[in-house]
Parts: C-alpha cells; sequence; structure tokens
C-alpha cells in the first residue's frame, strides 16, 4: 500500500519474501525501489498526475503483466493489480502482486 | 518530516501538471534512455503507434515501436533516428514514412539528446504529424506552379509597373513594351494598369508583335496593389475575323449581283428593242431612198417619171416616214442614256470592290456615298425613295474605302428591309430613306435615316453583338452591324450611333475623324 507521496506505507509477508525485502524495512521507502529504472520516470509523471486529476491512466483495476524489481535489482515479470480509493479527502493505494513464471 | 510531505505534495503538483500538460499536445514526444528504450511518452505518442504505454511503449526500444520507411526504403536500425540522435549524428531528411496498420502518415521527426543530473544521456523526441501539412504543400506546389505551366502569356505587374512575375510567354509581351523582366513598364500601358487598378474594373486590350497578335485582359485583385495580366494568343482569331470580313463581303457583292444584273438588264433591253427599231427603219428609209435614187435618174435622163412620184409617196405613207423622223432621234438619245446607266453601273462596281484596302486614302466621302447608293440601288427602289442631302464644305478624310462602302451598304440594305417590314412589298406605299452629310468642327457625320418600324427597346444594346439578328433563319447571319461597328470605331476611330423611335424609323450616325487619328492619342 502506497500513500499519497509515493511512499510505501504497507507490505505483506508474501511481497517481502518475493521481493526481498524485509517489510519494516521497505516502510518509507518510495516506489522506485519495486519499479525497474526505465519505468521509474513514466510512473512518477503518471502518478503525480493520478493525483492531480484523480484520473488514472488505464492502470486501476485490472490485471496488468508489469516488470517489477527484487532488492537486488533482479527484474520478474508480474500480474499487478491497482487499486485506489479516497478516504476522507486522501488517496489510498494498493496493489496485489503475483509474480509469473518466465 | 511535515516539511517533506509538503515539499513531496508540492513535486508531485507540478510533475502532474507537467504530464497533463504534455499530454496534451498534439505531438508525440518521447524520452529515451541511452540505449534507446523509452523511459517515458505522452498519451499522443500511444494514439500514433496504437500502443498503451505500460504495456506495449516503456522499456522499448524506440527504434522498434516506431518503424519507419524513407522514399519508399525501410529505416534500418543504424538509420532510425532514434539511433542517430543517441549517436550524436544528423539525419538528411526529418521526414518519414509510419504507417498505422494500413494508414500510412508523415512524421516529422526531431530529437535531441542531453545529460541528466546523474550524467545519464538521454534523448527527447518529438514525433509530428505532418501528413495534412505535407499534402497542402504538395498542392500548394501544384498550385504555384500554374502559371508557370500555361501556354499563354501570364503576369503581374504592380500600380507602378514593375514586373512582380512572368511566366515564359509572357516574353514577347515584354519585349513589345519595349521593357526589361527585372524592369517597369512605362507610357501607354502603364496608364491601361493604373487605370484598371485605379478603377477596379478590368479591361482588355490587344497588342500586336511580329506576327502574332495578343489579347491581353488586365485584371485588378481586391486588397493587394498589383494587377494580373492574362493574355491569349489570338492570331489566328484575326485571321478569322478577315476572312470573315471578306467573306461578308463576296456574299454581299453576291447578293447584289442579281440586283444588278437586273439594273443593267432594263436599260439593255430597250437599247436592243432601240437598235431592232433602227434596223428595221433603216430598212424602210432604204426602200424608199431606192426610189428617190430612180428619180432622180429619170429626171437627169430628162425620162418620164411616170407613177414614181406616186408609188414615192405611198410608200412614205406605207412606212410611216414622219413617224420614224420624229422618233429615230428620240431613240437614239433613249440608246445613249441606257448606254450611259449601263457605264455608270459597272463603274460603281468596279468603284466599290476593289480589294481590300491596306492604308487610308484621303477619300470625298459624298462621292463614295453615292457609289454604294447606286450599286445597292436594286435593294431599296422598290420600297423606298432614296434622298441625299450632302454638305457641299466636306474635306476629304482619310478613309479605307472598301471597308467604308461596306459599312454603307449594310446600313443601306438594313434600312431598306426595315421599310419593307413596314410597306411590305411597296406596291401600296413607298418609305423613304435619306442619307446627308455635314461637318461638324474635326469630324464628319453621316448619318442614315428611314422610315421603317424602328428597333425594339429589347434589341436595342445587342444590335452591334456579333451574331444577333431580329431576322428570320436564312435571311442575314447578324454579321453586318458587328462589322461595321469594328470598321468604324476600331478601323476609323470614329463613332457609330443611332436614335430609334418605335413605329417611325431608325437613323444610323456615323462620325468619322477628318484628321488620320495615330494609334498612340487613341481613345477608345
Amino acid at each position: 500500500m502506497v500513500s499519497e507521496d509515493g511512499v510505501i506505507s504497507y507490505a505483506n509477508e508474501a511481497f517481502g519474501s518475493v521481493f526481498e525485502w524485509n517489510c519494516d524495512e521497505v516502510i518509507g521507502e518510495t516506489l522506485d525501489v519495486v519499479i525497474p529504472e526505465e519505468f521509474r520516470t513514466a510512473h512518477n509523471a503518471g502518478f503525480s498526475r493520478f493525483l492531480a486529476t484523480g484520473k488514472p491512466h488505464n492502470v486501476l483495476n485490472k490485471a496488468l503483466v508489469l516488470k517489477a524489481r527484487k532488492r537486488s535489482g533482479e527484474v520478474f515479470n508480474a500480474e499487478h493489480f491497482i487499486l485506489a480509493e479516497k478516504k476522507s479527502d486522501k488517496w489510498i493505494i494498493a496493489a496485489v502482486m503475483r509474480p509469473l513464471d518466465n | 518530516m511535515l516539511n517533506l510531505s509538503v515539499l513531496v505534495q508540492k513535486l508531485r503538483s507540478t510533475l502532474g501538471k507537467m504530464e497533463i500538460a504534455l499530454g496534451a499536445i498534439a505531438e508525440g514526444i518521447v524520452w529515451t534512455n541511452a540505449k534507446g528504450e523509452v523511459e517515458w511518452s505522452n498519451a499522443s505518442f500511444e494514439r500514433m503507434v496504437n500502443l498503451e504505454r505500460l504495456t506495449g511503449i516503456l522499456g522499448q526500444p524506440l527504434h522498434e515501436i516506431l518503424p519507419l520507411k524513407q522514399e519508399g526504403q525501410e529505416v534500418s536500425k543504424e538509420n532510425h533516428p532514434a539511433v542517430l540522435v543517441l549517436e550524436d549524428k544528423e539525419y538528411r531528411l526529418p521526414f518519414f514514412d509510419f504507417y498505422q496498420e494500413d494508414k500510412r502518415i508523415i512524421v516529422e521527426i526531431s530529437g535531441k539528446t542531453f545529460n541528466s543530473s546523474q550524467d545519464e544521456k538521454t534523448a527527447v523526441f518529438v514525433i509530428r504529424d505532418v501528413t495534412k501539412r505535407q499534402e497542402a504543400e504538395r498542392r500548394m506546389e501544384g498550385i504555384a506552379r500554374f502559371p508557370s505551366e500555361s501556354p499563354s502569356p501570364i503576369l503581374r505587374v504592380n500600380k507602378e509597373g514593375k514586373i512582380l512575375y512572368l511566366n515564359t510567354p509572357a516574353y514577347p509581351i515584354l519585349e513589345s513594351w519595349g521593357c526589361k523582366p527585372d524592369a517597369s513598364v512605362e507610357g501607354e500601358w502603364l496608364e491601361e494598369i493604373r487605370e484598371v487598378y485605379a478603377s477596379g474594373e478590368m479591361k482588355e486590350k490587344e497588342l500586336k508583335h511580329n506576327d502574332k497578335h495578343y489579347s491581353l485582359l488586365i485584371v485588378p485583385i481586391k486588397g493587394v496593389d498589383y494587377v494580373n495580366i492574362y493574355g491569349y494568343d489570338i492570331t489566328k482569331l484575326k485571321v478569322l475575323e478577315l476572312q470573315l470580313l471578306n467573306a461578308q463581303k463576296l456574299e454581299s457583292i453576291g447578293q447584289l449581283a442579281a440586283g444588278i444584273a437586273h439594273e443593267i438588264n432594263t436599260p439593255i433591253q430597250y437599247v436592243g428593242d432601240n437598235i431592232q427599231f433602227f434596223e428595221d427603219a433603216f430598212n424602210d428609209i432604204e426602200s424608199i431612198l431606192k426610189e428617190h435614187k430612180e428619180l432622180i435618174g429619170r429626171i437627169k435622163e430628162k425620162q418620164d417619171p411616170g407613177e414614181l412620184v406616186e408609188s414615192i409617196e405611198k410608200l412614205e405613207k406605207d412606212v410611216d416616214l414622219e413617224f420614224l423622223i420624229e422618233e429615230l432621234p428620240k431613240a437614239l438619245e433613249q440608246s445613249k442614256e441606257g448606254v450611259r446607266r449601263t457605264s455608270k453601273i459597272v463603274k460603281s462596281m468596279k468603284d466599290f470592290s476593289h480589294p481590300g484596302s491596306e492604308n487610308q486614302v484621303l477619300s470625298d466621302v459624298n462621292k463614295a456615298l453615292e457609289v454604294t447608293i447606286s450599286v445597292s440601288r436594286n435593294e431599296w427602289k422598290y420600297v423606298a425613295t432614296l434622298e441625299t442631302d450632302f454638305a457641299e464644305d466636306l474635306p476629304l478624310i482619310p478613309l479605307f474605302p472598301d471597308e467604308f462602302n461596306q459599312t454603307i451598304l449594310n446600313l443601306i440594305v438594313n434600312a431598306s428591309h426595315a421599310i419593307g417590314d413596314k410597306v411590305g412589298d411597296g406596291s401600296t406605299g413607298q418609305g423613304v430613306i435619306k442619307v446627308s452629310t455635314a461637318l461638324k468642327s474635326d469630324f464628319v457625320e453621316v448619318r442614315v435615316q428611314d422610315s421603317g418600324m424602328g428597333i425594339p427597346e429589347s434589341a436595342q444594346a445587342k444590335i452591334f453583338d456579333p451574331f444577333f439578328t431580329t431576322k428570320e433563319v436564312g435571311k442575314g447571319t447578324g454579321q453586318g452591324l458587328a462589322i461595321s461597328h469594328s470598321v468604324i470605331v476600331e478601323q476609323h476611330h470614329g463613332r457609330i450611333s443611332f436614335e430609334t423611335k418605335a413605329g417611325e424609323g431608325t437613323t444610323f450616325i456615323i462620325e468619322l475623324p477628318v484628321e488620320e487619328v495615330k494609334a498612340a492619342k487613341k481613345e477608345s
């Protein structure tokens, strides 16, 4: 789960094992750590625009196969499911990721 | 922590706005990393390549998702702008063909590299769909070539006479003006151009150069300080005009021939009859003289005349000698008159139809009118009487005699037709044709008046138009007045007009300048 400023606010155990993080270590980091380098610019821009407009760019509520990054830097494919909800004027964004065997 | 959060919010806000702004641009914008993989693209680019950013564009090499063709050939990886730009290489032509499914669009690609803060090379590309613009440019080029492709002269001249544009066929025109292509028009033509520019009305003017005749149309264009001149080669047309003039002349001569034959026939008839009379009379007189000779012989021989005297007196009574003595001189006179008349008609014919005149000749207008009246007698004598009222103080004036006679003939024939419409065959009454001349300061006025039906209002404006006629099919082609107009106005620099009153008649008025009018001073 991610807060409005793009910082990870929660990660479950499964996340920790797949992405090779300690759950409490990853909280407070930006999403950049789980996103491969080449996608970071686009992600930041898109994320910011979403916050500004409230309109996601075809990203929410559907299965997306995206590349994800482990702590080690290893890149793998995972099926993402991203949700966003506004609670008391603040966005709560969550993603469920299922690693895919290449 | 609070400050950081606010800062992040601000940054996010700015970033969000930039993303929105870049997404709103029509051009496709793409960033790649040093390897040429797309790091970011805007919505327009997504639409261009018909791929989703997340799934299809990001991380992909730009040269793969944007396959290009140029001049019919596929652009290879090494020559792809995505690669060339990163290598800091230039590419020759920024226009490429890109195929969206089956649809081809033309794109203009420009790219630039820059080193980001981490010293990593990044390239940004702007991809613009210029299909419509290219098509428009091609059309414009085609249109721009248009005047140069014309086989007829086209020029553009500003109001000071400077030549702004001319195509190749316009060079003879410039030659005729004595003007160089990079210079200005002067003199008469500059006047005309200025006049058109000032009045806002187009004007047509003819120009002759070497053996070619041109009609130039000077056209004012709204809102600019130049005129366009469109030329057309009318050399052939002029030849046809001349042929038409000659044909018309032949036609009227043919028309007259029948009438003239008739005219000549009448006097020849009674000259013939009189000669017969002479022959018979001569035979009779000869036989009387024979008797007289016999009588003289006997008297000389002192012989008895016997019944000879009685015989002679009887013979004289039988042949009616008294009558012969009285009539023969009359018949002689009549025959002489007949011969005179025939000679006059023949001479008029000769005077009327000598070949077309190259130059103007100082001529006696009254005499020319007389000749034409004489030649056309058979046309009018049944339906009208012809009166003349010639001024005696007319000077000799420059005329093209043949064409002038032709014109008067047209007017007289028209007059007699107009009267014919009114009086039928003339058996119940005749009209009047009046031909008069007068000297008016610097021109000679000739009037041909008829007592016919007049010209109806509906026809008045068109009366000098070529091919306009109120006659039935087969009776006249409507060329007469058009040609007459051309002869008087263009050839003689005169004026022709008419006055008409319905039911009462028409008068055609011709004004001919006394002085020869030089072309440069022409006012038309």
